[in-house]
């Protein structure tokens, strides 16, 4: 046993499952983790407080996540719940803040097992209340306990926009339309070619189509999201059909009456810790954007830094455990063949099923007077005219509109605003503005008990104006 | 949105009530501030600075800090993610001055 | 290749050299303002917008006054919001041999024109219950301030096209030919004009090398780091008897937290990383001083470059033995004299001489060093 811990940071389902591998040769383990309860989005759970019965009609796998979890009890780990890693000082050196405990960890290795977020997709009345994510649907479900209230429109493009749905419908929600962009007669000859890669998780994805449709849900395909309207909150939703420039098409537009819309149209990889260390990075549209570049054994191009799940790429929770056990194997000098095997399949499904989604132009609902930064209230317009005055780099339009600098730190916007610029075409890595610490907002009041700093090296005061001799 | 709901088959943790602003709002202990203020059917949790717009719950899991509301003795906290106890002090998350809103 | 000609080429497209491109514009010289990368990202672009007198040393006080009459016209000047705020500033201590510091350089400051008061700390619980118990005692002046680094690049680069000036961006400098007149090779075009200013911030020290000219910069690496937006509370900017501490809250709520606390980089490297320990250090002190910043997340922390002289004031004038190349850089505080910085420099070339005086400021007085 080495003395040093594998850090992971993320307790997903690529965290735990890399954890628990771990135990098993015998690692020592710092598990850190922004929530207070482990298992990511996937095995979100409710709270401690409450009981599920048997009869619960929430949709979730709760006997996976209840192992994984325990992992967590086991002496070698220690779990850091409700802390961020924020930086890492050394090369392997992670740096944490929380409520509870801030300090840092020398790492044999590092896991970055951060997941991933929702695509922001903007559109007239996004902002408004009653709009969630897809993400955000199943994280009320699941995390909550709750379905959203009155009438529920779900719409998007992505494997999620069914499990959302099926999800929220099993439970009891009031779904009134699912709308999907990418025509099923698309998306199905395009996925079934795959299917035998990943057979049990085609059928999972038909599963939810079915349970959808079994339960009277109008599930149509071909269209998109052009507005949502409502006074203080949503009260309609406006779909057109796709337009063949990827934009909600001027005819056959319909308006229905809603008070919650879900939209889910796809995952952007959570990359900003991969980022701020400096792993080089690298532009895969088939795993949802920008992720760092990684050997086979998941390492990045930063010795000892390892990245798995969502956070590598967008590819669901099966890849996510395998690619966890992957890297613990390979911590541990080991590489176990099944394992490689499974791999392979699952990640060649996890790509037909991206392409099983694209459609021919990038989908955009967004008009001149959309806020695309929510944080900062920047309309496209505001975007255009600086791109169109001196913005010639998404650094340079960050800089000079305050895009990206929110709270959200450019999450639920710099895709947007990327790829609605212009500057998403531009492959380079460096063409992204700068990811700085700390990685996730952090109080002051956490930072400062970092008991483990150095010395103060006091900013030399500027000489003093009453010191003679220093005069020329 | 009006009310969410508990999902049937669920039982929640035990009764307590918070405040918001001025309203008192019923919830369960544990549960994220945010859920029970949509239990309560409070549409927007906060306001815009510059457009006065409604803000309120959007990504669930702690990213896009719309659901952000001030607890008194915390700070600003992601109502998404923390949890109610009994008798919490919490308020609009405020950006600038009052005047302003 | 045929070079472009201009009256005068300025080099470095900062405050510092916008400025002086500008005022020499306006008295009608062509001119050309050459940028290594973009203009506006270096020290311009990323301080934390302090507009200060009382953080100024005892000798820049006048040039900080006088700066300030030039600011409070910049907005309707340049057309557009920059984010001026005149809000007044506490430079304070908190402790008694900082009360003593701050006392010298209050005194000090007062001789050399500024108008300051002194606060003690009953004044200061009842005038700021922000600040902490902690600080002692502060001095009060009415013209610290602050202004928005953001907003005044882009206003400020429109500003220069707007009279005509030719800003090249991506410029890199092969070779500087400048005996009588002045002629600059890069890798794109070559630019000749009769004279040449040096305003590269922390880059002049090579820039002077090449003209075979010795001019002692070093290298600061200035953390900043900003806070979430949080009600308005903190209605004065802070600055600190020693200098280490800077504490604004801008119009959108947000805290911006400096004092030249070092990162690590160099000019070669172009790193501009965060020491995490200095910064945490940083943030102690801040938190030292305005306790109420505990509860704010802390949202990001950058670095930048800054060039300082060794007396740390700035250069401006010619360079020694140089009838017709000019400095004007490492003003350590540059952010608000540069408009003052840009007009006194373009006075000494247009018409032979600055309406204040410069010689303190003369980039040869170092040369016996």
């Amino acid at each position: 046993m080495t003395s040093a811990p594998v850090v992971i940071i993320g307790a997903g389902p690529a965290g735990l499952a890399c954890a628990s591998r771990l135990l098993r040769h015998d690692r020592r383990i710092v598990l850190i983790d922004d929530n207070l309860q482990p298992g990511g989005q996937y095995f979100r759970q409710l709270p401690p407080t409450y009981v599920e019965g048997k009869k619960s009609r929430l949709l979730h796998e709760t006997e996976r996540a209840r192992r994984l979890a325990r992992t967590l009890e086991d002496p070698r780990v220690l779990y850091l719940a409700g802390t961020t890693a924020w930086a890492c000082p050394g090369p392997l050196t992670v740096a944490y803040a929380g409520k509870t405990q801030t300090g840092r960890v020398e790492a044999e290795a590092i896991v970055i097992a951060t997941g991933a977020y929702d695509r922001p997709f903007p559109f007239p009345g996004w902002t408004l209340p009653g709009v969630i994510s897809a993400g955000g649907s199943l994280n009320l479900a699941k995390g909550s306990g709750l379905i959203p209230g009155g009438r529920v429109v779900v719409a998007g493009n992505g494997p999620l926009v069914l499990v959302a749905a099926a999800t929220l419908a099993a439970a009891g929600a009031a779904i009134t339309h699912v709308i999907e962009a990418q025509p099923t007669v698309r998306l199905v000859s395009r996925l079934l070619p795959r299917s035998l890669d990943a057979p049990r998780l085609f059928r999972k994805g038909l599963g939810y189509r079915m349970r959808l449709l079994r339960s009277g849900v109008r599930v149509s395909s071909g269209a998109m999201v052009s507005q949502a309207a409502g006074h203080g909150k949503l009260e309609a939703v406006e779909i057109a059909p796709l337009g063949a420039d990827g934009r909600p098409a001027a005819k056959g537009r319909q308006q229905i009456e809603a008070e919650t819309l879900v939209v889910g149209y796809g995952l952007v990889p959570s990359n900003e810790f991969s980022r701020l260390v400096g792993c080089q990075m690298t532009h895969v549209p088939g795993l949802g954007g920008w992720v760092p570049a990684r050997s086979d054994t998941c390492e990045t191009s930063l010795s000892g830094i390892y990245t798995v799940g969502d956070a590598a790429g967008i590819g669901g929770v099966e890849l996510a455990i395998l690619e966890g056990m992957i890297v613990a194997d390979a911590i541990a000098g080991r590489n176990d063949q099944r394992l490689r095997r499974s791999y392979a399949r699952l990640n060649r499904f996890r790509y037909a099923l991206a392409a099983s989604y694209e459609t021919p132009k990038r989908l955009s609902s967004a008009d001149p007077d959309t806020i695309i930064c929510r944080c900062e209230e920047l309309r496209l317009r505001d975007l255009t005219e600086a791109v169109r005055s001196c913005a010639t780099s998404l650094g340079r339009l960050k800089s000079v509109t305050r895009l990206g600098m929110g709270r959200c730190q450019g999450r639920n916007c710099m895709v947007s605003a990327a790829a609605l610029c212009g500057f998403d075409e531009i492959e380079r890595a460096d063409a992204l503005p700068r990811s700085r610490p700390p990685a996730r907002p952090v109080r002051i009041a956490d930072l400062v008990q970092d008991t483990s700093i150095g010395p103060a090296r006091v900013p030399d005061e500027a000489i003093s104006p009453i010191s003679p001799e220093l005069k020329p | 949105m009006p009310k969410a709901a508990l999902i049937s088959g669920i039982t929640p943790g035990p009764a307590v009530s918070f405040s918001f602003g001025a309203r008192v709002i019923p919830a369960f202990s544990g549960e994220p501030v945010a859920a029970a203020l949509l239990r309560a059917g409070v549409e927007g949790t906060r306001t815009a600075p510059r457009t006065a717009e409604p803000r309120g719950y959007y990504c669930g899991m702690g990213v896009c800090w719309e659901c952000v509301v001030e607890i008194e003795g915390e700070g600003n906290v992601r109502g998404c993610l923390f949890p109610v106890r009994d008798g919490l002090v919490a308020r609009a998350a405020v950006a600038r001055s009052e005047e302003d809103l | 290749m045929t070079a472009h000609r201009s009256d005068i080429i300025v080099l470095g497209a900062g405050t510092i050299g916008l400025f002086t491109a500008l005022n020499l514009a306006r008295c009608g010289r062509r001119v050309v303002v050459l940028e290594r990368a973009i203009p506006w990202s270096e020290a311009s672009g990323v301080n934390a917008g302090s507009l200060g007198v009382q953080n100024k040393l005892t000798p820049l006080v006048p040039y900080a006054i006088a700066a300030f009459a030039i600011w409070e016209d910049l907005a309707r000047q340049l057309g557009c919001d920059i984010g001026y705020h005149r809000t007044g500033g506490y430079k304070i201590a908190m402790s008694p041999e900082q009360e003593d510091r701050l006392r010298a350089s209050f005194e000090a400051q007062r001789d050399a024109g500024l108008d300051a008061q002194w606060k003690t700390a009953r004044e200061l619980r009842d005038e700021a219950p922000w600040l902490s118990d902690a600080v002692v005692a502060a001095s009060f002046c009415e013209s610290d301030g602050h202004a928005s680094p953001i907003c005044l690049g882009p206003a400020l680069v429109e500003a220069v096209r707007r009279e005509q000036v030719r800003l090249v961006e991506g410029v890199q400098i092969l070779n500087i030919e400048a005996a009588g007149s002045v002629s600059i090779e890069s890798t794109g075009e070559t630019f000749a004009a009769d004279e040449l200013v040096i305003a590269t911030g922390a880059w002049s020290g090579r820039v002077a090398a090449m003209l075979g000219v010795t001019l002692p910069v070093s290298l600061d690496v200035n953390m900043v780091s900003v806070t979430e937006p949080a009600p308005l509370t903190v209605g004065k900017i802070v600055t600190h008897a020693h200098g280490i501490l800077t504490v604004k809250q801008v119009a959108n709520g947000c805290c911006l937290i400096g004092g030249g606390w070092q990162g690590i980089g160099t000019l070669d490297s172009m790193a501009k990383e965060i020491d995490f320990d200095q910064l945490i250090h940083n943030l102690i002190l801040a938190r030292q001083a305005l306790p109420g910043l505990s509860r704010l997340h802390l949202l990001r922390s950058w670095a930048g470059y800054e060039g300082v002289s060794p007396d740390s004031l700035p250069y401006l004038g010619r360079l020694p033995g140089r009838d017709n190349i000019y400095m004007a850089a490492c003003a350590r505080g540059g952010f608000t004299l540069a408009p003052l910085l840009g007009k006194l420099l373009a006075e000494l070339i247009v018409e032979g001489r600055a309406s204040m005086a410069i010689d303190d400021f003369n980039p040869g007085r170092f040369a016996h060093a």
